[in-house]
């Protein structure tokens, strides 16, 4: 029953039957006193619109949400609000967050205003557990790039093997639930991983955890592109989990393009699906240029061009792009909005090519080859044919819009950044490419091929021959009388404009892989 | 009793023994797996990928492959229990030598294979074209090398898998294998024609799982007539001296219809 309100006799709650507290507040309301208009207000904020918004646009009702305070919260709030005086509050009752928090929550309005977290996942679900030791399976090294290496402190890895009272460990998995391929619903699964039926009753549950960030178990380092986390049921609900912020759209379509694609393709591996969806965007601020994302923001083009759904143009205004773009740079801890990398100076590159004579063109030729990027990526104006669910995104654009260290790191290993991925690993630590293609170590060629895709532009320039545009030197002609032609050329031959560039310029798909790359 | 004799008699009972360790202990196991019902016909996949080389073989779904003679292909059958007794042989034989997982035709061959866990498995690339072999393994950390055209990685993994790990090539989306990791030589795929044959295992009960890519776990068979429920596609077994054969294990095409 509403306070104030009549009751079945018609007559209105007596304040003096309900608890104390209540009592107070109500009679305060009913007298029109302050105490009880904010207790009202915070209570249930449109009740002030009873009577009021029938001929209010929605915009011009009130728009205080109401805030899930309970009692003692409220009265907190009112006892802060009802002793306000003239004179502000003492600073250190004001919240001044450091620029990057204000970053953060600047970028967070925007995001919600214009409902990014409808598509994109801004933050990964967070389970915080309290597992059994052992329970989470047994955690195997893999060899790789000594600079993919998960990095722990030794007091991190001690306070991951302490036990609670209950002789429980603890953990914060930071990542994404696998989800059923047909019903696009959280699995359950056996302690083996094995998917449990519904009418499974012996079963113990667990949930797959896809782990995003790299996480101690047992104080056994758990990495992102490993295998999934198998949690016991007990150890999530002995904890605490934060779903994830954001993303829904992408759950819900999940099932929904793996079973479009299964009609073409009955082999579909559901975890490509992802890649047909709207991104994650946890962990973009370290993976793209401020510079770009801003530019992308205002007028978002294809990037990949399996996606299902285009981002569609915003109409941000410059200001609100900047605050998003803010935003995934300060909650990933990277650079902002000016980022100094001595890669992309041209100078740097200069030096390695001196050192290392053809540094470029060996990638570029890795690049072309037929078993590695052009397979799937697109560069310049060659398209790899095939379904256009395994094309991959446009390498030419790759130095304008990523980051040169996530450019070097995701090449190494790209499971490392998004663990998702379809694509290899092109490089494997202890298996350089072929020594014809780029001669060096797994590591140098990784880092070849950074700086290709980092000059991409001005490796083209490099590479097109301009004179053959240019043809020969015309003779400077009179607007009034044509010069007359060199001996041995017809008056068409100089009129023409300059000739076409070489084939191996503008090549064909059919000649681009080998020749050298196409290029727009 | 004097010294000679005595070693003598010592010897007799080691080799009584021994002859009872490689004769005696251990049998073989086989049946066939046979599908009730028509055949199904495999559906034909489209290459749209290096169609010069891809589009030269004929490819088909593997999902689910039954002979002229109704035998069911490339079910996994394995002995469950964990601390089984490992025959010498089988156990040299599995150290030994390396598997090998193809890709070739475009299309990986095998379509099921069976590796011991601490074995090398060698993939391999018989194509003129890259592939990359994306295996998804639960317990082991999963793997997803590039081949390039005539080439090969070798993989090791640390430990059994439960069910079969899915092997995928993102460059061709419509190649697919399975890859069973176990921690014992005793697993098997069936052939063609539906039939199986796991050697050296030790004499009297184990437990197999039976495991299907389309059906899952073989919930249900019938032998001589006579349906049996293998929940989870458990199946105890008697392996005797001489042998074992469970004959022909009728599947009803229900099971493959998830």
């Amino acid at each position: 029953m509403a306070y104030g309100a009549p009751d079945h006799e018609g007559t209105h709650v007596d304040p003096e039957s309900l608890d104390p507290d209540t009592g107070f507040f109500l009679q305060k309301l009913l007298g029109h006193e302050r105490e009880g208009f904010l207790w009202q207000k915070l209570r249930q904020p449109r009740s002030y619109d009873y009577k009021k918004a029938e001929n209010k646009t929605y915009n011009e009702r009130y728009r205080m949400p109401q805030f899930p305070f309970n009692d003692e919260q409220r009265e907190a709030v009112m006892t802060f609000v009802l002793g306000l005086v003239a004179e502000p509050p003492a600073p250190h009752f004001v919240h001044t967050p450091s620029p990057r928090e204000q970053a953060r929550l600047d970028g967070l309005v925007v995001a919600e205003q214009y409902n990014c977290g409808g598509c994109h996942a801004l933050e990964m679900d967070r389970w915080d557990v309290r597992y059994e030791p052992e329970s989470l399976g047994e955690a195997f090294e893999t060899a790789d790039y000594p600079f993919l290496a998960a990095h722990f402190a030794p007091q991190q890895i001690e306070k991951s093997l302490q036990t609670d009272r209950q002789g429980r460990r603890s953990a914060t998995l930071i990542g994404m639930p696998i989800l059923d391929p047909e019903t696009g619903r959280e699995q359950f699964v056996d302690e083996d991983g094995v998917p449990v039926e519904e009418d499974d009753e012996e079963a113990v549950l667990h949930r797959p955890i896809m782990p995003w960030r790299d996480v101690l178990i047992d104080g056994e380092p758990r990495i992102v592109g490993g295998q999934n986390l198998i949690v016991p049921l007990d150890a999530i609900e002995a904890g605490r989990h934060y779903p994830a912020r954001g993303g829904d759209l992408a759950k819900w379509l999940f099932p929904v393009v793996i079973a479009d694609e299964m009609e073409v393709n009955p082999n579909v591996k559901p975890d490509d699906a992802w890649g047909w969806l709207p991104p994650p965007l946890v962990g973009e601020g370290k993976k793209v240029q401020s510079s770009w994302l801003h530019k992308f923001l205002l007028n978002p083009h294809t990037i990949r061009p399996s996606a299902v759904l285009r981002m569609p143009r915003f109409n941000f205004q410059s200001s609100e792009a900047a605050k998003l773009v803010n935003y995934f740079a300060a909650v990933d801890g990277a650079d902002y909005p000016y980022v100094y990398d001595p890669r992309l100076d041209e100078s740097t590159l200069a030096a390695k090519e001196q050192s290392y004579p053809g540094h470029l063109v060996g990638a570029m030729r890795i690049v072309t080859n037929n078993n590695y990027c052009v397979k799937c990526h697109l560069v310049g104006s060659y398209s790899p044919p095939g379904n256009p669910k395994a094309l991959a995104p446009q390498l030419e654009r790759v130095h304008e819009r990523l980051r040169p260290d996530y450019v070097h790191d995701w090449i190494a290993n790209p499971k490392r950044f998004l663990p998702y991925t379809g694509m290899p690993v092109n490089i494997p630590f202890d298996a350089p490419v072929s020594q014809e293609l780029y001669r060096g170590s797994s590591e140098q060629q990784v880092d070849a091929l950074t700086d290709l895709l980092m000059h991409f532009d001005a490796f083209a320039k490099r590479s097109l021959p301009l004179e053959a545009y240019l043809g020969p030197l015309a003779v400077p002609q009179s607007p009034v009388q044509p010069a007359a032609p060199a001996a041995g050329q017809t008056p068409a031959q100089t009129a023409v404009p300059p000739p076409n560039p070489p084939s191996a310029a503008v090549p064909t798909p059919g000649n681009s892989r080998g020749d050298g790359v196409a290029l727009n | 009793m004097n010294v000679p004799l005595r070693h003598l008699c010592l010897s007799a009972v080691a080799l009584c023994l021994m002859s009872a360790a490689n004769g005696e202990e251990w049998g073989t196991l086989k049946g066939r797996f046979v599908y009730s019902g028509d055949a199904p016909v495999a559906a034909e996949l489209k290459a749209d990928k290096d169609v010069e080389v891809c589009g030269k073989h004929k490819l088909f779904n593997e999902e689910l492959v039954v002979g002229a003679d109704k035998g069911v292909a490339n079910i996994v059958i394995f002995v469950r229990d964990k601390n089984v007794k490992v025959h010498p042989d089988a156990a040299a034989a599995a150290t030994s030598a390396k598997v090998v997982l193809d890709n070739k035709d475009c299309r990986f061959e095998p379509h099921v294979t069976f590796v011991q866990a601490g074995q090398d498995l060698v993939v391999k690339n018989s194509d003129p074209v890259g592939h990359n072999s994306n295996i998804a393994t639960l317990k082991n950390s999963p793997s997803n090398n590039l081949i390039p055209a005539g080439g090969e990685a070798t993989v090791t993994f640390k430990a059994a898998e439960a069910i079969p790990a899915q092997v995928t090539c993102n460059i061709h989306p419509w190649m697919k294998a399975w890859l069973v990791v176990r921690d014992n030589p005793y697993a098997a795929v069936t052939g063609a024609d539906g039939s199986f044959e796991i050697a050296h295992l030790p004499v009297g009960e184990v437990e197999l799982q039976m495991w299907h890519e389309k059906a899952g776990y073989i919930g249900s068979i019938t032998v001589g007539g006579k349906a049996e429920e293998t929940k989870k596609g458990r199946k105890k077994v008697k392996v005797a001296a001489g042998g074992t054969d469970l004959g022909e294990m009728v599947l009803n095409a229900s099971l493959f219809s998830k």
